[in-house]
């Protein structure tokens, strides 16, 4: 078709060619260096832990706030640089952490959990416990209105549960023990369990057990919701995917009496408008902060710490408690480390202050503690202490040799997607080698990790990170199918005792028990709790500096 | 010409399905689980099965396969694991934004390419020649995300001239929008640019050493007229096959950049759907990416038609 020209189209599209495939090239790297759906903070960083919860005003809402601050006022839009864009707006369908922190600032549980982490009534107005725990009935706010203007029944309270004991995981978890969901009148409910369930409180404290319309959770029986009525702070305006998510304030919402505490009590919402910008690239969302772009950037460069705090204008957070991390043991029997002699050896061998720096660079960013909850819970307990961080070369050496460990590799999954994962998984893989450990370090991306862990026989090792300030039988290893496959009839016997138990003092015993189990198992390697770093612009009053982020009480200097 | 259309445009179904079947292929010999993902971290075994089950994501390969291409057969392509709504409509919403960045990207390359390439082939082994190529070389070299966080860094965050990110619809503000477009334009235009640069360079010099130049030279025509008449005109049909095949990659290409600069386009949604493993939506995206090479293909061909009446396609 073509001819007498000095460069024919083969050769031009040869060359295409291969430019095109550096692009592909490129892609990857770059797929290589962020995710969208993070298990845990890829990188973080700590603040003076426990800072003052806000003190807004209601100089416009109704409501009466007891610690008013005279500043407080309405107005403005808050623009907020989250890590992605969220698999779902839908608490109960996913458990994505970003998914619960932009979505309950419109929907509400019937509890909240207050600075330490302990459930206190949300659209619940007060709740008793009967016949050992066994019965618990909770009468609900009589005062509360959803967002399309229907008051808070019963019915709807009923009708949510239901959804959420079939959809959510933990959901699923608390209703094995439920004989009965009733009504009782308009705005009470009563639950009757089949054995005493002190942990109902717990469960109904987070943001998955929110209560949505009953038409509303009937038409969504078994997928995502698609469209979003609560009773919070803040409704559901328009989500434009990869643009925004965007809320407006709920003129009409009815805050609750006594101050704000921790993540409830007293809230107000004084932004018109909050905007969630999905923004993956890391340094784009420091960029945006430091230009004015956004007023609040979360999950920053814990290297960019001194570079934030030189800017006049930006208030960086240090965030702890937050995650905890470490190396979780494959136990089920397809893998070499189902033997708990190879587990302990490895356990005995490891230091954790230099894999803890290699994840989180400085000892600001991250603390040194044998215990699966943060010292701000109640749950925090010394329990199997002596197998933290023993540093044991011998014992170790020892203690693989009674493994009978014959030097066959330790499959090792690893991602750089999130930076901490591959390199604490480093030093550790030299730690071990020292001993005389083989490990098999592959790197992948993290979707084909979290898919790789499922199956028993493809793994040995991976590192992931946890709540550090969640009650230790929501932790998802505790289940038995979680990747990890931890079984053990002590931990179960506990559990169940902690699931009953409302006394305070017995269940810090039981936490501490349950702490034991877990270290004299050997159920992973834990190396420390790593924080993550945020970051603001100083026109920002009344933020409250906890693990997860939200912006009632929040507004604009 | 309307039946040679024709005929390339039934051409293209075979190339497609091709690409299609090994994408199709390649996704599902990739490990990695849309519904691990969209459940969340703290998601138990028996829900992602159950979900798995529900999505048809247990069925044998072929039949996943024959449901795809059944459905893709009737303008169909299925619906997005993670989007809540069609593969199409997700595509199409995404366009704009890539469609825009693609044609600035492209005037900017065109601008530095041609003027480059002239430049350097007109005054061929001077040092201007080999100062433009050094930038050319230069631009060739540099890794997209490296010179996009570097203009950020220096228009946005140091000078604060431009947004650093973000992409405003056009119908929201004109400079509102441009003023998001002009880094990722650049970013993305400096290494078509080059490339473009080096082959208008060679396909110049080695027009210049034609006899009809020689015989234009000689009949005393400017040297301004016996460029753009008589090289530049010939030299054209591989510049535009270049400036074409360029297009087609930024429209596809893109990825890089618009992950940078947060713009939400065609690339960013195949970066995202392939690190969730949405499988129908990245099989329709690359299916998408496909036609618009096709396409494109088409076009230039026709457009050399008209280039240079020499050509004529059989009818």
């Amino acid at each position: 078709m073509l001819k007498g020209h000095p460069i024919t189209r083969r050769q031009l599209l040869r060359r295409g060619a291969i430019l095109a495939g550096g692009s592909v090239v490129l892609t990857g790297l770059l797929a290589a260096c962020r995710g969208t759906t993070p298990e845990a903070s890829p990188t973080a960083a700590p603040a003076p832990a426990g800072q003052a919860t806000p003190t807004p005003m209601s100089v416009i809402t109704p409501a009466q706030s007891p610690t008013p601050a005279t500043t407080a006022k309405r107005g403005g839009t808050l623009r907020v640089a989250i890590i992605g864009e969220p698999p779902a707006l839908d608490p109960q369908f996913t458990t994505a952490t970003l998914t619960a922190n932009i979505t309950w600032h419109m929907f509400e549980a019937l509890f909240y959990r207050d600075k330490q982490f302990s459930p206190k009534p949300l659209l619940a107005e007060s709740y008793e416990f009967t016949e050992n725990n066994k019965v618990l009935t909770i009468k609900l706010r009589s005062n509360v209105k959803f967002h399309d203007g229907r008051p808070l029944t019963a019915d709807d309270a009923i009708a949510s549960l239901l959804r959420y004991s079939k959809l959510s995981g933990r959901g699923r978890n608390l209703f094995t023990r439920v004989a009965n969901l009733d009504k009782v009148d308009t705005h009470t409910i009563r639950f009757e369990f089949k054995e005493p369930t002190g942990i109902a409180l717990i469960y109904l404290a987070q943001v998955d057990s929110f209560i949505m319309p009953k038409d509303l959770a009937e038409a969504y029986p078994d997928k995502g919701l698609e469209q979003f009525i609560g009773t919070g702070p803040f409704k559901f305006k328009e989500r434009l995917p990869d643009r925004y998510i965007a809320l407006v304030r709920n003129e009409d919402y009815t805050p609750v009496d006594g101050g704000p505490d921790g993540y409830g009590g007293t809230k107000i919402p004084y932004f018109d408008e909050i905007r969630f910008f999905p923004v993956p690239e890391q340094a784009v969302r420091g960029d945006g902060l430091v230009t004015g772009e956004f007023d609040f950037a979360e999950q920053l460069s814990l290297d960019n710490y001194d570079a934030f705090k030189a800017e006049p204008n930006l208030a960086p957070q240090v965030t702890m408690p937050y995650y905890f991390y470490g190396a979780h043991f494959n136990k089920s029997k397809e893998s070499i480390m189902s033997n708990p002699k190879l587990r302990n050896a490895l356990l005995a061998a490891v230091d954790v202050e230099p894999v803890a720096r290699a994840g989180f660079s400085r000892p600001e960013f991250y603390r040194l503690y044998s215990s699966q909850s943060a010292p701000e819970t109640p749950w925090h307990t010394d329990g199997g202490a002596e197998y933290y961080n023993q540093r044991n070369d011998e014992k170790a050496k020892q203690l693989l040799a009674e493994a009978g460990y014959d030097g066959r590799p330790i499959r090792w999954l690893s991602t750089k997607e999130y930076s901490y994962n591959y390199n604490m998984a480093l030093v550790l893989k030299q730690q071990l080698e020292a001993i005389g450990v083989t490990i098999d370090l592959q790197v992948m991306d993290w979707a084909t990790l979290v898919k790789t862990r499922s199956q028993r026989d493809a793994w040995d090792i991976f590192i992931t990170g946890h709540e550090s300030y969640q009650h230790p039988v929501l932790q998802p290893y505790m289940n038995p199918t979680w990747p990890g496959f931890w079984e053990n009839a002590q931990r179960d016997q506990l559990v169940q005792q902690l699931m009953g138990e409302t006394d305070e003092a017995r269940i810090k015993e039981l936490a501490r028990e349950l702490d034991r189990v877990w270290w004299e198992d050997a159920v992973m390697i834990k190396v420390c709790e790593g924080a993550t770093l945020r970051a603001y612009t100083k026109k920002l009053q009344g933020y409250a500096n906890l693990p997860d982020w939200f912006f009632w009480n929040c507004w604009f200097a | 010409m309307t039946a040679y259309i024709l005929r390339r445009l039934l051409l293209a179904i075979p190339v497609m399905l091709l690409v299609a079947t090994a994408t199709f292929l390649l996704l599902h010999m990739t490990p990695g689980d849309p519904v691990a993902v969209l459940l969340g971290p703290d998601a138990t075994t028996e829900q992602i099965a159950e979900l798995r089950r529900e999505l048809g994501l247990n069925d044998p390969v072929y039949v996943q396969y024959g449901r795809w291409v059944a459905g893709a057969l009737r303008g169909d392509l299925g619906q997005s694991i993670f989007l809540n709504k069609s593969v199409t409509t997700a595509i199409f919403e995404r366009l704009a934004p890539t469609a825009q960045l693609s044609i600035l990207a492209s005037l900017v390359a065109i601008v530095i390419g041609l003027s480059l390439g002239i430049l350097s082939a007109v005054r061929h082994g001077t040092a201007l020649d080999l100062g433009a190529m050094l930038i050319a070389m230069i631009g060739i070299s540099m890794p997209t995300f490296w010179l996009g966080l570097n203009l950020i860094f220096i228009f946005a965050v140091s000078f604060r001239l431009l947004p650093p990110q973000g992409y405003q619809p056009l119908h929201e503000g004109l400079w509102d929008n441009l003023s998001r477009m002009i880094l990722p334009a650049i970013t993305l235009g400096a290494g078509q640019g080059a490339f473009l640069a080096r082959i208008t360079r060679s396909v110049v010099l080695e027009t210049l050493r034609e006899d009809y130049v020689r015989t234009a030279r000689a009949k005393g025509l400017s040297e301004r007229r016996v460029l753009v008449g008589h090289v530049l005109r010939n030299g054209l049909i591989p510049i535009t096959t270049v400036i074409g095949l360029t297009f087609a990659i930024l429209m596809g290409g893109a990825v890089v950049t618009e992950q940078v600069f947060n713009i939400p386009g065609i690339g960013r949604l195949l970066i995202q759907a392939v690190l969730r493993r949405d499988f129908p939506l990245i099989q329709g995206i690359v299916l998408f990416i496909a036609f618009v090479y096709v396409l494109i293909n088409l076009l230039i061909d026709i457009l050399y038609a008209f280039l240079d009446p020499r050509i004529r396609y059989a009818e």
